[in-house]
């Protein structure tokens, strides 16, 4: 009932919160995710992220993404949400490949399992950040180490019991309780950096298909591999032109190459779509386009 | 016709950085690798038809802008066409800068009087706030120093479109024909019912000429150009973007190198987009031609078509005019 009055929005959107020490990166993540920002050499100079903001993205599927500055104490974050983590149907933790580990693995903990204990449908991802830190050869290294770390801190914690939000009877008095191993939650890691969006794209495109999958991703693949198949096509992607990351492609393995340069290819068409707009002739063409077809006998508005 | 062009200003200022993001096409992301520029470092770079630059990138470094201006006077200053002198917008010397750049333009005044002085105040991108009034500023300081040469300013940075705006105005003022290209283009625009038709030259992208040119030629006497663009457009109907001729090099340079990071090599673009259809297609030789139409019946085809046979006259325009 408290979540109605957070969200009396025209409709759902799907909630993906962004989490993370101080500094780990989650603002500049966004900036160049949805907000065009380039980034170069001398980037950003990202202002202390002090206050939670929210901003709506209108992708293929209507996302709200939260943006918590991090705090020393994860519950302080909390009470700045003021809602559950049950909320969010993403949960994204940036952690700094070079940032010190256990504090960051510590407050990612903190999370991942409260909001596993009360939604096992959440997705759980981590972007390992700031790849670019690090030289070619140490960061999958370093981003293995993270991962085994996290697994290893996952299965040192005692079992934990789930609030299934499922019951017919969830309030307060009787809900149905079963435990879990906490190294079983599933975890997917990305290793991502502002300086290459290619990486941060792809990182991005993996979180929506996830949110994607249960509905719709099976059809929607099958639907491009038989394009595949008819229009010998070696690769399809089907791309969200607005935030310019894939939302589904064909079976056949993603070559990072081929995808970086559809992704320049969304990115230039996108922005040349403005560029030539005209204050006089636009409003009527693509009226026109989309009308010829249905009442071909009466043109000219 | 050989058209010599001087590449000066301090060390780090950024000149080497530009000349790869227009010339050979590099990222911006790249340039942190240069080296410093030992003494200067020809270039050939063939452009329209007959017009070739010879791009003189000279290292910044101040004993090589000593020996610049002292024993390498004449070999320097003789026969050149354009001078760009590049400010890197937060020097530290600024006076020690201005120093050298009224020396060069002395000998510049003596050995080749009527070359044409363009000065980029570069790294725009580290200023973060006032961009506008800083660059009011130094320009003015600039011309104070320049005494009665004509000079024109622009603000650049080799990470968006302001260094493709300045290039293609400097290429500009080199094309002997440009009023004749543009007369043609008026009338091949006509010809397709497009709203405007670009020419740009085909490795750099910088645009040549346009359909859409006024009277007044961009580069006058004395103009400062840095917020001269927004007049222009007046008494036309469809005030596209000021900074689309820019913005589409910028863009199609990126794609180019995301085209060849594949090893495929960029060919020609259509694109039909909710307000308007935009062919890019090779022109000439050395060219590429955009047309922008916003009349939604006409179809795509037939623009290419008209592409196909205009090729011919602009081939022989261009050689034409360019003995
Ligand atoms: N932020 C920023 N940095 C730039 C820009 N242009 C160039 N740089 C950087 O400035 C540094 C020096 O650039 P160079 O092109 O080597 O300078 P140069 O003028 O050729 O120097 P010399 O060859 O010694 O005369 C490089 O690290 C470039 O990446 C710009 O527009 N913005
Ligand atoms: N080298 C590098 N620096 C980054 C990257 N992403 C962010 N940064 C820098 O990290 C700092 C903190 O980023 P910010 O987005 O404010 O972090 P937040 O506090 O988590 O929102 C900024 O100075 C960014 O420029 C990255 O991928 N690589
Ligand atoms: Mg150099």
């Amino acid at each position: 009932k408290q979540l109605d009055a957070v969200d009396d929005d025209e409709f759902n959107r799907s909630k993906i919160l962004l989490l993370g020490l101080r500094r780990s990166g989650k603002t500049s993540i966004r900036h160049v995710l949805f907000e065009n920002v380039k980034p170069s050499k001398n980037f950003i100079e990202t202002d202390m992220t002090t206050k939670m903001s929210k901003h709506k993205i209108d992708s293929i599927i209507p996302l709200e993404i939260w943006d918590v500055p991090g705090h020393a104490n994860p519950e302080k974050v909390m009470e700045e949400l003021g809602v559950p983590l049950s909320t969010f149907s993403t949960l994204i933790f940036v952690i700094d490949i070079c940032d010190n580990y256990p504090k960051a693995i510590e407050y990612l903990l903190y999370f991942f399992t409260n909001a596993y204990k009360e939604n096992q449908e959440i997705n759980l991802e981590v972007f390992i950040h700031k790849a670019d830190a690090r030289a070619e050869d140490y960061r999958n290294e370093n981003a293995r180490n993270i991962q085994l770390r996290i697994f290893d801190e996952l299965a040192d914690l005692p079992p934990i019991t789930l609030n299934n939000p499922s019951a017919p009877n969830s309030g307060a008095s009787t809900p149905s309780v079963t435990t879990i191993e906490p190294s079983q939650i599933p975890i997917v890691f990305h290793l991502t950096s502002v300086l290459d969006h290619h990486l941060l794209q792809e990182a991005f495109s993996r979180v929506l298909m996830r949110l994607l999958a249960p509905a719709c991703l099976p059809f929607l693949e099958e639907l491009l591999n038989a394009f595949c198949g008819s229009s010998h096509a070696s690769k399809v992607f089907l791309f969200d032109t607005r935030t310019k990351v894939y939302v589904a492609t064909d079976g056949s393995p993603v070559d990072s190459a081929t995808h970086n340069l559809c992704c320049d290819y969304v990115h230039m068409l996108n922005s040349f779509g403005s560029l030539y707009k005209s204050s006089s002739a636009s409003s009527n063409r693509q009226e026109r386009r989309i009308r010829a077809p249905l009442h071909p006998a009466t043109s000219t508005p | 016709m050989k058209k010599k062009v001087l590449l000066m200003g301090a060390s780090g200022s950024g000149k080497t950085s530009m000349r790869s993001v227009i010339f050979s096409n590099n990222p911006a992301s790249l340039t942190s690798r240069l080296g410093a520029t030992i003494d200067v470092e020809q270039n050939l770079v063939r452009f329209l038809g007959d017009l070739v630059l010879n791009l003189w990138d000279c290292g910044g470094q101040d004993s090589f802008m000593d020996s610049y201006l002292s024993t390498q006077r004449a070999t320097i200053f003789q026969n050149v066409g354009v001078l760009i002198y590049v400010f890197d917008v937060e020097s530290r010397e600024m006076s020690k800068d201005l120093e050298y750049y009224r020396d060069c333009l002395e000998a510049l005044r003596k050995y080749s009087p009527d070359a044409v002085v363009f000065l980029l105040v570069h790294k725009m991108d580290l200023v973060r706030n006032q961009k506008g009034p800083i660059l009011e500023r130094k320009t003015k300081d600039l011309r104070d120093n320049s005494g009665d040469t004509p000079i024109t300013v622009f603000g650049t940075s080799i990470y968006d479109e302001s260094l493709y705006k300045a290039w293609s105005r400097i290429v500009h003022s080199l094309i002997p024909n440009a009023a004749v290209l543009t007369k043609h283009l008026k009338i091949f625009a006509e010809a397709c019912s497009a709203t405007e038709v670009i020419l740009f030259e085909r490795t750099t992208f910088l645009v040549i000429a346009t359909s859409h040119e006024t009277a007044a030629p961009p580069t006058t006497a004395n103009g400062t150009t840095t917020t001269d663009l927004t007049s222009e457009d007046t008494g036309d109907p469809h005030q596209l973007d000021p900074t689309r001729y820019e913005r589409t090099s910028e863009l199609i340079k990126a794609f180019k190198h995301s085209c060849s990071r594949m090893r495929e090599e960029f060919r020609s673009l259509d694109m039909e987009l909710p307000d308007y259809t935009a062919v890019l297609d090779e022109l000439t030789k050395n060219t590429y031609i955009m047309v922008v139409v916003h009349d939604p019946t006409i179809e795509t085809a037939a623009i290419k078509i008209n592409i196909r046979l205009a090729r011919e006259k602009f081939e022989e325009l261009q050689s034409e005019s360019l003995p």
